[in-house]
């Protein structure tokens, strides 16, 4: 499996888990609060912002129930621009998704990137072909798809000349519960689509995210507000700065958990061997002369070891050439 | 920190790198020179990367006894003692250079089961890529220790071995500061029945232990070398002779040269066989098979115009046009233009 390069930071495996902090539309059109959302999910360790981009009238026809929501959210060429030079002055990639052809066009001319396709996009060959020929690498979002269409979207992709994707698992809905997650599909698409694999969670908590990384993911998305109360989109399963902050640590410390696959006792369970593992000691008060045996001879525990129980046989059935008290070690040196 | 990939003569051995088959001429030389020369020419011929023979001396090899192992008193009745067997089939050592010569000249790496230390230092005078250590020798820690001192890469033969001893010998390497260990899973018998293979302990040893896995053969015939390309496993070791019918308890279970080259063969083509987990339409297929797929053609004439029915439809080969999926999608709309019975039909010449 090849690694996909996300803004300059390898996707797949063996590489840290890649954090996106999903503003969807959370800013509700108001170019200021997107801002503070850029600034404060700089400041949650994430390694990218996400917002959502399409143009209304490309995106929806007027009918549509959220028709006139599309509308609201439009922000000019230069306010991506300025969210997007305001996210790089803070250190953090600044991506989104495309819902249309011109919001491509718009993210190519200021310089975008990665861009996501929404998993309603999964079966348009236009649009899927449309931002392929961006060149650059396409997050796509599988939610409601069947394996097919993956597969369809993907050679769309490919047939237009890009082989930069990562296939985000997640199911669709708002919010999803613990049991529409179904993780191991992660290792499903890993093993048949061979291409690095993330999780786009809609649960309202941060376990899902952190089963997500130990099922293989290798990039979780998460839906982030600067202010849930205020109610306003996309708003059920967004973490808040506090809140995103202490799921980026804790998926950071479950990727160290994750470690190493070969068992091999480290340098501190080696020395709680010292203390735990158990010494040939007597039984009782064992006068010279004594024979061995598993009856007057204990393992127990003391420090420092002394012969081990695995040693046992080749004292068994020895005389002992001098006394030795009950719970003292057993030497070599006793022994005829 | 023991290597996923190792390097013997110039031939990296783990994931990502081609199979690497030893073809084991083990005492099948019968103490013949002119056999020995032959047996690696034939390794040569089959396309083997590596040849190997064993050194052992009797002496250094087993105790002054009167019991044998079953199968040597099978193989050997008249014989007094193991010693005597041993004895009679020591490889001398000094051809070990003159053979080591010919096996470069032939382009195959020469390899050599060390049986005692001094066969390791004698070895590794002629500057050998690797040293193999023999499955009986799993238990052989000094022996092990001795080998990994020379900083070569270990092939270790696992047969009878459960992962503790696999662990003690490969903490024995390690120990060393040596970093480059492979195993070969191994059932010893000879040959075994394929139930006795167990060839998935070919993954479980690489999960265990992270180092390049294969397979060290006694059974008969081709079909385990498959197998453990298919398995994920890295190299192979196959007992060959020159004649099965030879004398000597290693030629009845040993594969001859005819053999050892389809074995060659078989492999590299499994390797190749291997190749993508995608599932999906070659080009070649594309090019060649569309033909015998279907599409949907007119059944009768259509005129322009008329709206068409399933009766009018046929979907036949071959497969160049629309889809039998689209059928319904078909009916109920006009012809466009007119058409003619067994002509594909299209979007175009759909209103």
């Amino acid at each position: 499996m090849k690694p996909v390069s996300l803004d300059g930071k390898p996707v797949g495996p063996g590489e840290p888990i890649y954090v996106i902090a999903e503003g969807a539309n959370n800013h509700a059109g108001d170019h200021k609060i997107a801002m503070q959302m850029v600034e404060a999910a700089a400041t949650t360790g994430a390694d990218a912002v996400k917002f959502q981009c399409m143009d209304a009238d490309e995106f929806a026809v007027p009918a549509y129930e959220w028709y006139k929501v599309y509308q609201q959210l439009k922000f000019s060429k230069q306010q991506w621009k300025d969210l997007k030079d305001r996210a790089a002055e803070l250190g953090i990639s600044f991506c989104v998704d495309v819902l249309d052809p011109p919001s491509v066009d718009l993210h190519v001319d200021i310089g975008t990137p990665f861009f996501r396709l929404h998993a309603g996009d999964l079966v348009n060959p236009f649009l899927l072909r449309y931002a392929a020929q961006a060149d650059r690498p396409l997050l796509l979002h599988t939610g409601m798809t069947t394996i097919g269409e993956i597969e369809f979207a993907i050679d769309c992709i490919t047939a237009a000349g890009n082989e930069q994707i990562v296939l985000l698992h997640g199911f669709q809905d708002h919010p999803s519960l613990h049991a529409d997650m179904h993780l191991r599909v992660i290792r499903t698409y890993q093993e048949i689509f061979d291409r690095p694999v993330g999780l786009n969670d809609h649960t309202t908590d941060t376990v899902a995210a952190l089963a997500g990384l130990g099922a293989g993911a290798m990039a979780i998305e998460k839906h982030f507000t600067t202010d849930r109360a205020a109610k306003r989109y996309d708003w059920v399963s967004a973490l808040e700065p506090q809140e995103f902050r202490k799921m980026v640590e804790d998926l950071r410390s479950a990727e160290t958990c994750m470690g190493n696959a070969l068992r091999e006792p480290s340098a501190k369970e080696l020395a709680w061997r010292e203390t735990t593992r158990k010494s040939l000691v007597a039984r009782e008060d064992l006068p010279a002369g004594t024979i061995l045996t598993e009856e007057n001879v204990a393992m127990k525990r003391r420090t420092p070891l002394g012969i081990g129980p695995l040693d046992a046989p080749s004292i068994f059935g020895k005389r002992l050439v001098r006394a030795v008290k009950r719970n003292d070690l057993l030497t070599l040196e006793d022994l005829a | 920190m023991l290597r996923p990939v190792v390097q013997v003569g110039g031939k990296s051995i783990g994931d990502g790198h081609p199979f690497f088959v030893i073809a084991e001429a083990s005492s099948n030389h019968n103490r013949d020179m002119k056999t020995a020369l032959g047996l690696i020419d034939a390794a040569a011929a089959a396309g083997a990367d590596a040849v190997k023979f064993q050194a052992f001396t009797a002496d250094k090899i087993v105790a002054r006894m009167r019991e044998k192992h079953p199968y040597i008193e099978h193989m050997f009745p008249h014989a007094g003692s193991m010693h005597e067997v041993y004895a009679s089939m020591e490889l001398p050592r000094e051809w070990l250079k003159d053979l080591k010569a010919y096996s470069d000249e032939r382009g195959l790496i020469f390899l050599c089961t060390p049986f005692d230390e001094e066969a390791v230092d004698l070895l590794e005078s002629l500057g050998m890529a690797a040293y193999k250590i023999a499955s009986y020798e799993l238990w052989h820690l000094p022996l092990i220790r001795h080998a990994a001192r020379t900083g070569k890469p270990l092939l270790i033969s696992t047969g009878m071995g459960n992962l503790q001893a696999i662990e003690e010998a490969l903490g024995a390497v390690a120990a060393e500061g040596n970093e480059q260990a492979a195993l070969f899973h191994c059932a010893i018998n000879y040959p075994p029945p394929f139930t006795e293979l167990n060839l998935r302990a070919i993954r479980t040893m690489k999960t265990a232990f992270g180092v390049p896995v294969g397979y060290s053969d006694h059974s008969t015939g081709i079909t385990a070398a498959i197998a453990t390309v298919a398995l994920g496993g890295n190299l192979f070791e196959k007992h060959f002779t020159l004649s099965a019918s030879m004398p000597g308890p290693d030629h009845p279970f040993s594969i001859e040269p005819e053999g050892l080259a389809a074995l060659v063969r078989g492999v590299r083509e499994c390797e190749q066989a291997l190749g993508s987990p995608i599932k999906r339409m070659l080009e070649s297929e594309r090019a060649g098979y569309l033909m015998g797929r279907r599409s949907i053609f007119a059944a009768a004439d259509i005129p322009a115009g008329a709206r068409i029915t399933r009766e009018m439809l046929a979907i036949l080969r071959p497969g160049t046009g629309l889809e039998p999926k689209h059928l319904d999608k078909v009916i109920g709309r006009r012809a466009a233009t007119d058409i003619r019975a067994q002509d594909p039909i299209t979007w175009e010449k759909i209103a």
